[in-house]
């Protein structure tokens, strides 16, 4: 008799292809990226360096287009940005392919509604030419760009994870009276911290999929859903926070591997 | 929200933020006026720092502000910001009871990390390197901008406002200057420490000092009744003035080609002898029935570079406690700016002491505030937890002073009692009977510029009124919406550990000395001295125009500034303690 457990059956909450991560930028891999409008203080480099502390900002107002051409047609099925300020005045950002004749727009248009990390996922489009058009009455910044492909787990997370945002790790510096009356507090804001357990993938995937994720990880930060079935607005940006990221085997020739993650959700 | 409304507000998020001001060319590498060029010049651009200059000639300095901040996951977007402070330690300007103030200090601590040089490098398109991968942020900083010393840093405490982070960096911000002494690091652990004093640093002896070290030698030799001396160069030398050689001081009314003119010899006390050649010729400095905040102001002006914006002299001359201190010298050496500033507040009973909240240099006359000008009361109710300590600071209680004034000869050694014409001797004998603190703590001053007996009695007065009686010392914690107390300022302070002989705690008046963030944006520590004002009960107030009204019919203003006529139970209508001229 042969007995076969597949998800959900293996103690995963959640289907296949809910836990996702985005690492894989096209703004690294492109012939040339090129923005239309520039402050040269504020290059476009800046959108695609994982770098939260610098930005990227136009120098002129109205719609400007930061251009990516790739060597090759390249495939792609999700954008992201986080720390932008387009929502500050009803600014918007759309994401264009080039089809040969026309820019066709991959996403609708979005006018972010806050600065919180967002995800948005599409069916799968190949192109050789992508560009973000941007649009905004005043000069807007954005600290982080990105387009490609996304990675899913093959088994999602399990239970005892703690999803991004609730995982608050803020630092509260509590003042009390001599009479024992509260009398202030401060908040210092801290990246929440949680741990993420992918259990029960195949061998072929933690080679092929895992493994460039943990490389490109141990060097930078990376977008992250942990559950796109249920909770699609719950997007982070996120980076590793150990020193150890190997993975090992389990029984039913599946891989297990825990990382430890610090998360932004706002 | 300003900075007042988000420290008074529940789960404020502070932020600290350093800005330097260091030089930066202006110019364009290579475009005229620039004639820099590469393969001539250089093998590579220059970084728009005078290190890295490739056309000195032509260099054009300006000014690029670096900003660095605490860490914070919710830094404001759009902002060049650098989150590496890990440490702000700051050891606060220090009231001194003699004087002039301690030097505040702040010590920065940052961490190192790789940078890809934009925003840092005008020319980062043009290098054969990748900057993200080759060194890191403070490494190449301090090699390309080594030059640091006395540039301005500014450290501004604030708080993240919801509805809109302030990009100007002042409204939000509790702004606080300071000259850069150093920048250590990075170390091995890649910590680099910026350290750094308040303006009056300027003053340090080591690098002001009055009169400046004159130039000139003699050209020849001079007998004692010669009235024209030649020397190798009048540069620095006033059109006339008087000069020491040797210790002879000689006036001179005019200046000929290399020679000073109109020469009287052997004046103030000296005597006329003859000198060689090549003696040196110093310029001396002298003050005559100036104010003694005129005398400060031209020290720190003159003779130590301290920018004018920074001297309110205004406020100065308004100080009308500081009025009977109208100082005569001669300073025949070149003296620390630091020592002569310690003479003249000390000499004039006041404090001198650089306010970074203000960004002035503060000079106010030791007096009793008035009632209108303490407005802070710290109780029970705003003093946190434990963090309360009461001291007994006996060694500033002073029973005696002795002044010694009318210096005879400017040129010998004036801590020499012989070398003074007048000596006085104010005691308080209460104080040292044995019926009260039965010792004697006496307090010896030498003054070259105390010109009369009035204002030697008038500052000894002072002295013993205020420090006869042992002085508390009180330090205590604060929740930052408390914040708003400053150096230098009268408080009020009622707390359990100080209670009067009926064991009520005990309402009682000091100077805050000392102002420190314990923990940036959330509590202070201040330090503060007991204000004996030398009399016992009642109110203090100035004497009043003649329009004043009747007590009962003025204003609570005038009544908390003037002193009114009491019943003959010392007390006013109202039941209040009446005024006592002091």
């Amino acid at each position: 008799m042969t007995l076969t457990i597949t998800s959900p059956q293996l103690g995963s909450d959640f289907s296949q292809d809910a836990c996702r991560f985005l690492f894989d930028n096209l703004f690294d891999t492109a012939n040339t990226v090129v923005a239309s409008s520039e402050d040269p203080d504020f290059p476009v480099e800046n959108v695609s360096d994982w770098l939260l502390t610098d930005f990227f900002a136009p120098a002129a107002t109205g719609t400007y287009h930061i251009t990516l051409t790739m060597p090759t047609t390249t495939n792609v099925d999700c954008m992201a940005f986080f720390r932008q300020d387009l929502h500050l005045n009803a600014g918007s950002i759309v994401l264009q392919y080039f089809d040969g004749a026309v820019w066709q727009d991959a996403t609708s248009t979005i006018l972010p509604a806050d600065d919180k990390p967002q995800i948005f996922y599409f069916d799968t489009i190949s192109a050789s030419m992508w560009r973000f058009e941007i649009d905004s009455t005043v000069i807007a910044s954005i600290g982080a760009l990105f387009v490609g492909e996304h990675m899913a787990l093959e088994v999602g997370v399990w239970g005892g994870f703690t999803p991004p945002i609730f995982a608050r790790n803020n630092n509260m510096i509590t003042s009390m009276s001599q009479s024992g009356q509260f009398i202030g507090r401060s908040i210092v804001s801290n990246a929440g911290s949680i741990s993420l357990t992918a259990e029960f993938q195949t061998l072929g995937f933690m080679r092929s999929e895992w493994l460039p994720f943990i490389k490109h990880a141990e060097l930078k930060p990376f977008f992250f859903t942990w559950n796109n079935d249920n909770f699609p607005l719950e997007d982070s940006f996120a980076w590793l926070d150990q020193t150890n990221t190997s993975a090992s085997n389990q029984t039913f020739n599946r891989m297990s591997a825990n990382i430890k993650m610090r998360v932004l959700t706002e | 929200m300003t900075f007042a409304t988000l420290k008074d507000t529940l789960g404020r998020e502070p932020i600290t933020i350093v800005e330097m001001d260091l030089d930066f060319c202006q110019l364009t590498y290579s475009i005229s006026p620039c004639t820099a060029a590469i393969g001539v010049t250089g093998s590579t651009k220059c970084y728009n720092t005078f290190q890295t200059c490739q056309d000195r000639e032509n260099y054009d300095r300006g000014t690029k502000t670096y900003r660095f901040s605490t860490a914070n996951a919710n830094l404001p977007v759009g902002q060049n910001l650098f989150p590496c402070v890990t440490n702000v330690s700051h050891v606060p300007t220090k009231i001194d009871v003699n004087g002039l103030s301690v030097r505040a200090t702040i010590k920065i601590d940052m961490i190192d990390f790789p940078h890809h040089d934009r925003g840092i490098d005008p020319y980062t398109d043009d290098r054969n390197f990748d900057p993200e991968f080759q060194g890191t942020f403070w490494g190449k900083f301090k090699a390309r901008n080594p030059f640091v010393i006395d540039r301005t840093i500014r450290v501004k405490y604030g708080f993240i406002d919801p509805t809109g982070f302030d990009t100007t960096y002042s409204t939000d911000f509790e702004i606080r200057e300071y000259v850069i002494e150093k920048i250590d690091g990075p170390d091995a652990n890649g910590k680099v420490t910026i350290t750094a004093k308040d303006i009056l640093k300027l003053a340090n002896n080591q690098k002001a000092k009055a009169p400046i070290q004159s130039l000139g030698v003699l050209s020849a030799g001079i007998t004692n009744s010669a009235t024209t001396i030649g020397l190798d160069t009048v540069a620095g030398y006033s059109s006339s003035g008087l000069i020491r050689i040797g210790d002879e001081l000689i006036t001179y009314t005019g200046i000929s080609v290399l020679n000073l003119t109109g020469c009287v010899r052997g004046t103030n006390n000296t005597t006329a002898v003859t000198h060689d050649a090549d003696d040196g010729a110093q310029l001396c400095l002298q003050y005559t029935a100036t104010p003694v905040q005129e005398i400060i102001e031209d020290l720190l002006i003159n003779f130590a570079a301290v920018p004018p914006a920074f001297i309110p002299i205004t406020d100065w001359n308004d100080e009308d406690f500081l009025d009977p201190y109208d100082f005569t010298t001669i300073i025949t050496t070149p003296t620390g700016v630091q020592d002569l500033l310690q003479e003249l507040t000390q000499q004039s009973n006041s404090n001198l002491w650089w306010d970074d909240r203000d960004q002035e240099i503060k000079l106010k006359a030791i007096r009793i505030p008035l009632p209108n000008e303490v407005t802070e009361v710290v109780n029970m109710d705003n003093i946190i937890g434990k963090g309360i300590k009461v001291i007994e600071r006996r060694d500033l209680r002073v029973s005696r002073v002795v002044i010694h004034y009318g210096v005879f000869d400017f040129t010998q050694d004036l801590m020499e009692f012989s070398n003074y014409r007048k000596h006085i001797t104010d005691v308080d004998t209460d104080s040292e009977s044995a019926d009260e603190y039965g010792s004697i703590k006496e307090k010896e001053i030498f003054s070259r510029w105390i010109p009369s007996d009035a204002v030697a009695r008038d500052l000894s007065t002072r002295i013993i009124n205020r420090l006869k009686n042992t002085p508390k010392e009180i330090t205590f914690t604060v929740d930052a919406k408390d914040s708003g107390i400053k150096t230098g300022d009268p408080i009020f302070v009622v707390t359990r550990q100080v209670q009067d002989e009926l064991g009520v705690d005990k309402n009682t008046l000091y100077i805050v000395t000392e102002e420190k963030k314990l923990k940036e944006g959330s509590k202070s520590m201040y330090k503060a001295t007991e204000f004996n004002t030398g009399v016992t009960g009642g109110t203090v107030g100035l004497i009043g125009p003649n329009s004043l009204l009747d007590f009962t019919l003025e204003s609570d203003a005038n009544k908390a500034t003037f002193a009114f006529i009491s019943n003959n139970s010392g007390l006013m209508s109202d039941g209040s303690p009446g005024y006592r001229i002091v």
